[in-house]
């Protein structure tokens, strides 16, 4: 391990590679801060820009903006009470009352400092657990790949956040996109309606453009930010080893619900961030101070947030299931480089697989050494008018939907899914289900239709594959988690409003 | 978080201020819910329309989005039945407004796409640039002349000479245009 390590090392150290890494890092830390941007829109744009590259500097450019972007969104979410993305929404809750106290410094430090923590040791795990989970996943055929598609599904339904059911609309919704055109298995066309540009289907990078990018700059040119925001010139102040230690076990916890949640398919450090600032709460001897402005309410989701990042790519790297919507849109790279995630790559691309590893860690550590000095200057480029931004952004999206196929059609078909992505997020509808149903549904089917055809059609047999039915099983008991939990709490207001009556 | 819903300058009066109907979430989820429904039904029988041949038994091309239908009709009826017994949870669309606000960025997005196979794509991204920014009421006119100059300029740069990905250059004086600003 040590040795393929080096090997990465060696293979990052290129002028051209590390160029990429750093550029990249900055990039992902601008858009993360900026509001109405995202890493996850800055990844759906360069996507169609590393199909011309190399795939070791395709992947560490997607790689540098993944571990980078999920910190930039804390500054605003310190500064400003708005999040730069969802996954800092939670900081927001501690962070800006500390601003208020005039201590908006230590507060950026202290997200820089758990940032960096939680990302590092993220990857730690990451390069530890990921050749273990692959040589495992080696034993996987289709009926086990369908078991562990279907279980990364059921997670759709902890994506809606303010409707279950809209949540495995849209999931279903993204799985039905994904079976238009001719099929893989029989070479049938499928809902093609008799026109030819549908018979390849739609292509994957100008959707994922469309539903994060276009539909964000739809949505915000709607209700566009007129004013920009007021900046200050501010730097970071890191927190001393006495107060790292003081919170330890908030870093620690925070860490560990990181790891797990990222390592579920498409959960995503939003839902991390939460619960690690939720559990901070619960477990604090203190809880009252929560939401006036401690270092804790910022340490549990920062932790939370960024050590997701190296876990959810275990799954990605190991078994070629996403763990996040950043790593839904690494796959796409992979894709276009004709390479297969899963147990094989560990084997057949072991010098790329070390060398995002060394990546990852450099960039955990450039977080941390750049970003207390970085702070001034990304602060400054909110003056930046989103008037001025919207356009270049919707030309990037033409362009980069054009590169892929050269074809003016997935230009078209970016802005249609422009427009289904801002009606998702008008009616509450999430669109992370929407891209999960639309990257798995494909894989799921592929695997089903193989374990029938292994079954004779039989799919009592899938009985006989205790791998496959442990996926399974996990998959019902998450599709009906949340509607036991609606339906408790339904139970309890019931009760709670009949005593209410009586008394 | 701070903003002003910048003015839709060329929308007539009476769209400015009557006509405020608003679509509350209940009547959206309740239209959407019955759309999708029937929607699933038709598709549903396309699907069982697809042919399967003998060897593969029932398992063919239709199988999966079957599965998908089906799942897709349980879950619009369990959308409609619980927002008819849920009290009405806010607004979705404030009004005619709203929507025409979302017209002009993507009716424009639209003539660009249309327009890009006849004028290209540099011509057609400095013209897209300069009437999106007119319309969103950004005024400073030399950032407009050099965010539409150089932005399409470094991106149809970058593609064609660092990349070397084509891109759309036009018909006729469009192309002779793209092919003078590219030569630099």
């Amino acid at each position: 391990m040590i040795e393929n390590l080096f090997i990465g090392l060696q293979t990052l150290i290129a002028p051209v590679n590390i160029l990429i890494l750093f550029v990249s890092l900055i990039m992902g830390l601008v858009f993360g801060t900026l509001p109405g941007l995202s890493g996850v829109m800055l990844c759906s744009l360069v996507l169609p820009f590393t199909y011309y590259m190399s795939p070791v500097q395709g992947l560490v450019m997607l790689v540098a903006i993944y571990t980078s972007s999920v910190y930039g969104g804390s500054i605003t979410a310190i500064l400003f009470r708005i999040p730069g993305a969802p996954e800092n929404a939670a900081t927001t809750f501690d962070g800006y009352p500390m601003t208020q106290k005039g201590k908006a410094a230590e507060a950026l430090g202290a997200a820089i400092l758990c940032s960096a923590i939680g990302g590092f040791l993220s990857v730690v795990i990451l390069i530890v657990a990921a050749p273990q989970i692959a040589k495992f996943a080696l034993v996987f055929g289709p009926p086990e790949f369908f078991g562990l598609c279907f279980f990364g599904l059921s997670i759709m339904t902890s994506l809606g956040t303010k409707s279950i059911v809209k949540g495995i609309i849209a999931g279903l919704l993204g799985m039905f996109v994904g079976t238009i055109g001719v099929t893989e298995m029989t070479g049938y066309p499928r809902y093609t309606f008799g026109l030819k540009f549908l018979y390849s289907g739609f292509a994957f990078i100008p959707i994922i453009i469309g539903v994060f990018a276009a539909s964000q700059v739809f949505s915000s040119t709607e209700k566009i930010l007129g004013e920009s925001l007021k900046t200050t010139s501010i730097a970071a102040k890191f927190i001393s080893l006495k107060e790292i230690f003081r919170i330890r076990w908030t870093i620690i916890r925070s860490a560990i619900i990181g790891f797990i949640i990222g390592a579920l398919p498409m959960a995503g450090a939003s839902l991390s961030a939460f619960i690690s600032y939720n559990e901070a709460v619960r477990w604090s001897k203190k809880p009252e101070l929560f939401g006036t402005g401690i270092i804790e309410g910022i340490a549990a989701p920062e932790t939370a947030n960024n050590a997701t990042t190296g876990t959810a790519m275990v799954t990605l790297l190991a078994l070629g299931i996403p763990g996040s919507v950043m790593t839904a849109i690494m796959l796409g790279a992979f894709q276009v480089h004709g390479i297969d995630p899963g147990p094989l790559l560990f084997i057949e691309h072991t010098e790329l697989v070390y060398t995002l590893f060394v990546a990852m860690l450099l960039g955990n550590i450039f977080i941390f050494v750049i970003g207390k000095t970085q702070v001034r200057i990304i602060v400054k480029l909110l003056n930046i008018d989103y008037r001025l931004l919207s356009p270049i952004i919707l030309i990037f999206c033409a362009i980069g939907s054009y590169a892929i196929r050269n074809n003016i059609i997935d230009i078209t078909s970016m802005f249609f899914f422009g427009v289904v992505g801002y009606f998702m997020r008008k009616f509450d509808y999430p669109i992370p289900a929407f891209v999960l149903g639309l990257i798995l549904g494909p894989i799921a089917e592929k695997n089903y239709l193989l374990s029938m055809r292994l079954f004779d059609g039989d799919f009592l047999l899938f009985g006989t594959k205790p791998i496959a039915m442990v996926f399974i099983v996990f998959g019902v008991l998450t599709l009906l988690m949340p509607i036991i939990r609606f339906y408790r709490q339904y139970r309890r207001d019931r009760r709670e409003q009949a005593a209410g009556g009586t008394a | 978080m701070a903003g002003r819903l910048w003015k839709y300058h060329c929308l007539p009066a009476r769209y400015a201020l009557s006509n405020r109907r608003t679509l509350s979430l209940k009547k959206a989820d309740l239209t959407i819910s019955s759309i999708l429904f029937l929607a699933s039904i038709y598709l549903y029988y396309v699907a069982d329309c697809i042919p399967t041949p003998d060897q593969f038994k029932d398992v063919g091309a239709g199988i999966w989005p079957k599965i998908i239908f089906t799942c897709m009709i349980l879950a619009c009826i369990v959308l409609f039945v619980t927002t008819l017994r849920k009290e009405d949870g806010g607004k979705a669309l404030s009004g005619k407004e709203e929507l025409l606000r979302l017209l002009m960025p993507v009716s424009l997005c639209a003539a660009y796409v249309a327009a890009m196979r006849w004028i290209g794509f540099l011509v057609g991204s400095m013209i897209f640039s300069v009437v999106y920014m007119h319309l969103v009421g950004y005024r400073k006119k030399i950032m407009i002349a050099i965010i539409s100059l150089a932005v399409p300029l470094l991106v149809g740069l970058i593609f064609l000479k660092l990349m070397y990905i084509p891109i759309p250059k036009g018909v006729g004086i469009f192309k002779t245009i793209s092919e003078f600003f590219l030569t630099f």
